[in-house]
C-alpha cells in the first residue's frame, strides 16, 4: 500500500493487482446500463483522485458545462445567437480551465521575461498551481462534443450518466487516445451487451503488448539514456546521437504502448477506441508523420482548429501556410507551457508548410530517401521536445553536429546502440499493433501471459509514468 | 482451439508464473521477510534485531533512540556516563513515522514498559507522500500489529513486493552463498542497538577514506532517490506521528526531537532535485504547531553548524560518523528538562540554534 500514490498507472501492482480485476468483476456482474455506467464513473473518478482527489470537481465541471451545453446548442437549431452561446459556454469553461491551469504561469513568466527585455521592472503574480492530470485530454474531448452539436455533425445525449461516463472513461482519461463523443456513441448506447470474447481476445492481447513496449522496452531506454541527458554538456557526437535516439525510440514505445494498455482496456470494457499510432517512424513525408503520430490529436487540431476554425486551405496559399503553422504552434502549445514546445510545434508547421511547396519533387526521390529524410527530421524535433531549455537544445545540436574523437566505448553505450538496432527494425519492418492479427494458439496465449509476467517482474523496478501523462 | 483455450491458457500461464516466483521469494526468503528459515537471509531485519534486543534487555532502558539509520549510531553508553541513565537505540533504517509509533506501542504493551525520555532522530522523508510501507514493517508482526495499515494480509504485501528484478537476483544471492559460502558481514548491531560498519572501519583504518569522493562516486545514485517524488508530508504519516506524540504525552515521556543533518554536498543536490527546502521549512512549521498541543522539544540539526559538527563528519552523505554523532548526543544532554523552566518560552524558533 502506497500512501499518497500520485498517479494510478496502469503499469504498477496497484493497477493490475487490486484496481483492474475488481472494476473488471463488477462491471460484468452488473446487467443493466445505468449500473454499468455508474461502475465506470465511480471506477473512474477513483481512478482520477488516486493523483488528486480535489481535482475530480474540474473535470465534473466540464462534465456538467458540456453536458448542458449540447443541450441548449441542440434546443435552439434555429437561433444561431443562441447556439454561439452555448458553444462559447463551453469553449470558455474548458479553454479557461486549461488556460488558467497549464499556462497561467507560463503567460505570467513571459510577459515578465519581456518587460525585463525593454528594461522595466515589473512583478507579476506567480501562484502554486498546479497542473491537473489528464487535463488537456478530457477538456479536449468534451469541447469536441459540443463543437460536433454546434456544427450539427452530433446529437446530444439526454442521459447523464451516460455523458459522464464518456468523459471520464479511466481507460483513456488522463494521456489519450482524444475520443470523440460519435466514435463511441454506439458502444455507449451498447454497454449493456453481453461480453464479446472477439473484443476479450483482441483487448489481452493490446494491452500485454502495450505493457510489454512501456516496461520492457521504452522503460529499459530510458535507465541507459537519462544519465546520458542528465550529464549532456560533456557527450560527444556518438552519444549524443545515441542519446536522441534512444529518446525518439522511448517516446514512441512509451506513448504507443500506453494507448495500446488503453485501447486494450477498452475493449475489455466493450469499447472501440480509436487507434492513436500507425507505425510514425514508416512516415513518407511530415505530413503522413502526423498522419501516423498521435492520431487522435492530429485528427483534432485538424478538423476543429485547422478546417473548422482557421478555414484549412479555402482562403489562399499564403492563409494556408499560415494556418498550418498555427495550427502546429497550437499542438506544440498543447504538450505543454514550455517555449521549447513551441518551437517544437512551429518546427513541425513550417517543414509541414514546406513539404506542400515541394510535394511533387519529394514524391520523385526514392522512397528509402523520403523516409530515412523524413525521420532525421522528426528526431531532431525531439531534440527540443526533450529538452528542457533552449540552451541544453542548443548544446545537444551542437554535440549532434560536431564530429569528435569517440571516447571510449562502455556497456551502457553497447546497449543503447542495440536498443536503438532493435527498435529500428520493430518500428521500420513490422506491423504496428493495431494491425496485427493475433494468434488464438495455446502456445501464443502462454508466450503472452510470459510476457505478462515478465513486465510485472520489471515494475518492481520502480512504476515509471507515462511520458504523455505531464500533457 | 477456442477462445476460451486461449483465455484459460493466458491466465493459467500469468497466475503459475507469478505464483511460482512468489514460492520462490517465500521459501528462499533473502531478507528474512517471511517466517521461512531454509536458507540463511542474506541481512537480518533490523526491526526484527531491535524487537528481539528490547524485548531480551535485563533492565529497563530510561532513555530510548528511535528514528532512521542517520541516528543508528548515537551510542547509549555515552549517555549512561554521561547522566547514568541507562540507554538503549531503537533506531532502525528506513524509519518512518509509523515506526515510531510502533516501537512505542511494543514498549507499552507488549514488554510492560516505557523510558523515561525518547529521542527522535525525525528524517524529514519520513513523512514521504509516495514511499511504501516497510516491507520489513510488515514482516515483524510484533511491531506491525501495534499500526495496522492494510486490510490486505501482510505476507501477501510483502510477496507482492518481492516481485522485482532484485528480490529475484538476491534468490540467486542466497543459493550461491549457500553453496560457496556467505561473505564476512560488513556490519554488526551490538546489544545496546548500536550500528557498528566495519567496512568504514577499515576503509578509515587504510586511509583511503575520503568524504567528497563518497558522495560524489560511490553513493550518489542511492542517495539520489530520498526525496523523489516527495510533494508534500504524508497526512496518514503525520496522523502516525501525532499518535506517537499522543501516546508519549499520555505516558509523562519527555521528548526530544531533532531534524537529521545531511552533508553539504547532499543538501545542495536535494535543494537543487526537490523539494526538500520546502519540505524542511514544513517539517519545522508542522513540529512548532504541534508544540501547542503536545509537550516536546524540538531542535533542527539539518545543518552540522547547529550542533557544532563538523562539516565532513559524515561517512556519506547523510550519515554522521561517531564524531558527530557523539556531539549530537551531548548537544541533546545539554537541554536540561528537570530545571522547571518555562518551556512554552522555548518551543519553536528559540530553540533552533
Amino acid at each position: 500500500m502506497r500512501f499518497g500514490v500520485k498517479v494510478l498507472l496502469f503499469n504498477s501492482i496497484n493497477f493490475l493487482f487490486y484496481f483492474f480485476p475488481v472494476v473488471f468483476i463488477l462491471y460484468w456482474l452488473a446487467k443493466k446500463k445505468n449500473q454499468r455506467y455508474t461502475i465506470l464513473t465511480f471506477a473512474s473518478y477513483i481512478f482520477y483522485a488516486f493523483w488528486n482527489w480535489k481535482f475530480t470537481g474540474l473535470m465534473l465541471v466540464s462534465t456538467i458545462v458540456d453536458f448542458f451545453a449540447g443541450r441548449y446548442i441542440a434546443a435552439h437549431p434555429d437561433s444561431k445567437v443562441k447556439r454561439r452561446i452555448g458553444l462559447a459556454t463551453s469553449l470558455i469553461a474548458n479553454l479557461g480551465l486549461l488556460g488558467f491551469f497549464k499556462y497561467f504561469n507560463f503567460t505570467v513568466g513571459t510577459f515578465s521575461t519581456l518587460a525585463s527585455l525593454f528594461g522595466i521592472e515589473a512583478s507579476f503574480p506567480v501562484l502554486k498551481v498546479i497542473l491537473p492530470v489528464g487535463i488537456s485530454f478530457y477538456t479536449f474531448q468534451t469541447m469536441s462534443y459540443s463543437i460536433d452539436i454546434y456544427l450539427k455533425r452530433l446529437k446530444p445525449t439526454n442521459k447523464f450518466m451516460e455523458f459522464a461516463c464518456y468523459v471520464s472513461l479511466f481507460p483513456q482519461l488522463v494521456a489519450g487516445p482524444i475520443v470523440r463523443y460519435s466514435e463511441i456513441m454506439k458502444d455507449l448506447d451498447n454497454v449493456d451487451s453481453a461480453p464479446k470474447f472477439s473484443m476479450f481476445h483482441r483487448g489481452i492481447n493490446r494491452f500485454v503488448l502495450g505493457i510489454a513496449k512501456k516496461v520492457i522496452i521504452a522503460d529499459t531506454i530510458a535507465m541507459f539514456i537519462n544519465p546520458l541527458f542528465a550529464n549532456f554538456a560533456s557527450l560527444g557526437f556518438i552519444t549524443a546521437w545515441l542519446a536522441i535516439l534512444g529518446y525518439t525510440y522511448q517516446l514512441y514505445f512509451d506513448f504507443s504502448g500506453y494507448s495500446d494498455m488503453a485501447i486494450g482496456l477498452g475493449l475489455l470494457f466493450g469499447f472501440n477506441f480509436p487507434e492513436n499510432f500507425n507505425s510514425p517512424y514508416k512516415a513518407k513525408h511530415i505530413s503522413d508523420f502526423w498522419r501516423r503520430w498521435h492520431m487522435s490529436l492530429s485528427r483534432w487540431l485538424k478538423d476543429y482548429v485547422y478546417i473548422s476554425w482557421l478555414g484549412g486551405n479555402r482562403k489562399g496559399k499564403v492563409i494556408l501556410f499560415f494556418n498550418l503553422i498555427l495550427t502546429m504552434f497550437l499542438g506544440g502549445l498543447w504538450h505543454g507551457a514550455s517555449w521549447t514546445f513551441v518551437v517544437w510545434g512551429l518546427y513541425h508547421g513550417i517543414l509541414i508548410a514546406i513539404h506542400k511547396v515541394i510535394a511533387i519533387p519529394w514524391r520523385k526521390m526514392p522512397i528509402i530517401f523520403q523516409r530515412g529524410i523524413t525521420f532525421f527530421l522528426v528526431v531532431i524535433g525531439w531534440v527540443f521536445f526533450r529538452s528542457e531549455s533552449f540552451e541544453m537544445a542548443a548544446i545537444l545540436l551542437k554535440k549532434m553536429f560536431t564530429i569528435t574523437a569517440t571516447s571510449a566505448i562502455n556497456f551502457n553505450i553497447v546497449i543503447i546502440a542495440a536498443f536503438v538496432f532493435g527498435c529500428f527494425i520493430i518500428t521500420n519492418f513490422f506491423k504496428n499493433t493495431g494491425e496485427m492479427k493475433f494468434s488464438k494458439n495455446i502456445w501464443w496465449a502462454m508466450l503472452l501471459g510470459g510476457m505478462l509476467v515478465f513486465a510485472i517482474i520489471l515494475i518492481g523496478r520502480a512504476a515509471s509514468p507515462f511520458l504523455y501523462y505531464q500533457f | 482451439m477456442g477462445r476460451g483455450k486461449f483465455f484459460i491458457g493466458f491466465l493459467l500461464t500469468v497466475i503459475i508464473g507469478i505464483g511460482l516466483i512468489m514460492a520462490i521469494n517465500y521459501i528462499i526468503n533473502p531478507k528474512s521477510e517471511f517466517k521461512t528459515t531454509f536458507f540463511q537471509p542474506l541481512v537480518r531485519s533490523a526491526r526484527t534485531q531491535k524487537v528481539e534486543l528490547l524485548r531480551d534487555l535485563n533492565y529497563s532502558p530510561q532513555i530510548v533512540i528511535l528514528g532512521s539509520s542517520h541516528v543508528l549510531n548515537l551510542d547509549p553508553e555515552l549517555i549512561q556516563n554521561l547522566t547514568n541513565k541507562r540507554a538503549f537505540n531503537a533506531a532502525v533504517y528506513f524509519a518512518n513515522t509509523e515506526e515510531l509509533l510502533a516501537f512505542v506501542l511494543y514498549m507499552k504493551e507488549d514488554l510492560g514498559f516505557l523510558p523515561e525520555e525518547i529521542w527522535v532522530g525525525l528524517d524529514i522523508d519520513s513523512f514521504h507522500d509516495n514511499r511504501k510501507l516497510d516491507s520489513r514493517l510488515l514482516a515483524e508482526k510484533r511491531l506491525y500489529s501495534k499500526i495496522k495499515h492494510t486490510v490486505l494480509p501482510p505476507t501477501f504485501i510483502s510477496l507482492v513486493s518481492s516481485l522485482s528484478p532484485s528480490y529475484i537476483f538476491d534468490d540467486l544471492r542466497v543459493v550461491y552463498y549457500t553453496f560457496n559460502g556467505y561473505p564476512e558481514q560488513k556490519i554488526n548491531i551490538t546489544k545496546k542497538g548500536v550500528l557498528v560498519r566495519y567496512d568504514m572501519d577499515a576503509l578509515k583504518a587504510s586511509g583511503e577514506f575520503n568524504i567528497d569522493k563518497r558522495i560524489n562516486e560511490t553513493m550518489m545514485d542511492s542517495f539520489k532517490n530520498r526525496f523523489s517524488g516527495m510533494g508534500k508530508l504524508d497526512e496518514k504519516r503525520k496522523e502516525y506521528f501525532e499518535k506517537f506524540l499522543s501516546v508519549c504525552k499520555e505516558n509523562d515521556i519527555e521528548l526530544k526531537i531533532f531534524i537529521t543533518p545531511l552533508h553539504k554536498t547532499l543538501e545542495e543536490y536535494f535543494t537543487e532535485n526537490s523539494k526538500y527546502q520546502e519540505l524542511l521549512e514544513d517539517t519545522r512549521v508542522y513540529l512548532s504547531k504541534l508544540q501547542k498541543k503536545y509537550p516536546f522539544y524540538w531542535v533542527d540539526y539539518s545543518e552540522v553548524s547547529s550542533f557544532f559538527g563538523a562539516e565532513d563528519g559524515f561517512i556519506d552523505g547523510d550519515h554522521v560518523d561517531e564524531h558527530n554523532a557523539d556531539l549530537i548526543v551531548r548537544e541533546l544532554l545539554s537541554i536540561d528538562l528537570k530545571k522547571g523552566i518555562n518551556l512554552s518560552a522555548l518551543w519553536g524558533e528559540s530553540l533552533v540554534i
